[in-house]
């Protein structure tokens, strides 16, 4: 028989949990790496919308309509997703750690329905336009490529579409678990 | 006048041990999981060093990261779920009564595990022997109901844990 204090020294008698050197050194080495990723994914965010900016200029000089509505509905979803996650992302770096672990579960739960709005709004939205925008180019890419790279296009195409929604489907299935444990437990 | 490292550093040997117990209560003893989330909280004690500003003492803060951090990873259980990993957890001392312990100490993250988020927390804050008023800070729940909480917690976490 255990009383409550009996159990609390076994639980503090846990000695294999300790600090090692190594330890702090993978951890300092993480705490390095982090940093330097932030800052590579800067470098490549302004690259991306620097070589987007570039692909608008050039791609305004065609006069084909149906080119440009089909070029302009793929890469406006394109950027309007990505807009929301970076929004996300900031709203995600806003969650502050340090308060209370009350507060801190109400900002979760907050944070975790607005990416169900993203979840079940704007992504369909967003691989609708996308897909809208490709089969408006379908015709102009049957006229202009070879039968073969044609084909190559249409079924890889449909085969990534696949392999994203398996994605998103995953990333949508962990974060609603998420909200309704929030939701749910006390 | 130290090094933001150095002092980084010691407050890694200082509060590991207390942040890694908390971890493996938190996953009900998944020691892979466990390690993650003690990285977690560490990285983000980094992080928000430069902030830290004294109003409560280092260790309680660093616990209000810490169960935030747990919080914040809630995972899905498999549905057969692994067996619970202490064997690398290792006792103060290897006596004869340590198969005992190691018993007992797998019956409590067993009963930890079935307890809600909020009061596994508060049971492991109160399991690292903080004062109530301390706990009631992290938590954000008025001492006085902290008090009337820990008190019906502890009694059916002794129970669990006697198999009563």
């Amino acid at each position: 028989m255990n009383n409550f204090e009996d159990l609390q020294n076994k639980w503090k008698s846990q000695s294999g949990v300790s600090a090692t050197e190594n330890g702090f050194e993978s951890l300092l080495k993480s705490v390095k790496s982090i940093e330097k990723k932030q800052k590579i994914g800067n470098v490549v965010l302004s690259s991306t919308i620097i070589v987007l900016v570039f692909f608008a200029i050039y791609v305004s000089g065609y006069k084909n309509t149906i080119f440009l509505l089909g070029i302009s509905l793929m890469v406006g979803s394109l950027l309007f997703r990505i807009a929301f996650e970076l929004y996300s992302l900031q709203k995600s770096k806003k969650l502050n750690f340090i308060n209370d672990y009350k507060t801190f579960k109400e900002d979760l739960t907050n944070y975790f329905s607005f990416r169900k709005i993203v979840h079940f709004i704007i992504t369909p939205l967003s691989i609708v336009v996308y897909a809208v925008g490709f089969i408006v180019l379908l015709p102009l890419f049957k006229a202009t490529l070879s039968h073969g790279f044609y084909i190559y296009i249409l079924v890889s195409s449909i085969v990534l579409l696949l392999i994203f929604s398996v994605f998103i489907y995953k990333q949508i299935k962990n974060e609603l678990f998420k909200l309704n444990h929030l939701l749910t437990t006390d | 006048m130290i090094s933001k490292e150095e002092k980084y550093k010691k407050i890694y040997q200082d509060n590991y041990s207390k942040v890694a117990r908390l971890c493996m209560g938190y996953t009900g003893g998944n020691e892979t999981l466990a390690k993650d989330l003690t990285q977690d909280t560490f990285i983000k004690v980094w992080q928000h060093l430069d902030s830290f500003r004294n109003e409560s003492g280092i260790g309680t803060w660093i616990f209000r990261i810490c169960v935030n951090t747990c919080l914040a990873e809630i995972r899905k259980e498999r549905k057969s779920p692994k067996s619970i990993q202490i064997e690398n957890v290792q006792l103060a001392d290897s006596t004869s009564n340590s198969t005992d312990r190691e018993d007992v100490l797998l019956q409590l993250y067993q009963c930890i595990n079935k307890l809600t988020s909020t009061n596994k927390a508060i049971i492991l804050l109160e399991l690292e022997g903080l004062p109530q008023i301390e706990i009631s800070e992290i938590i954000g729940i008025k001492h006085e109901a902290i008090r009337t909480r820990i008190h019906r917690i502890k009694t059916q976490l002794t129970k669990c844990a006697n198999n009563e």
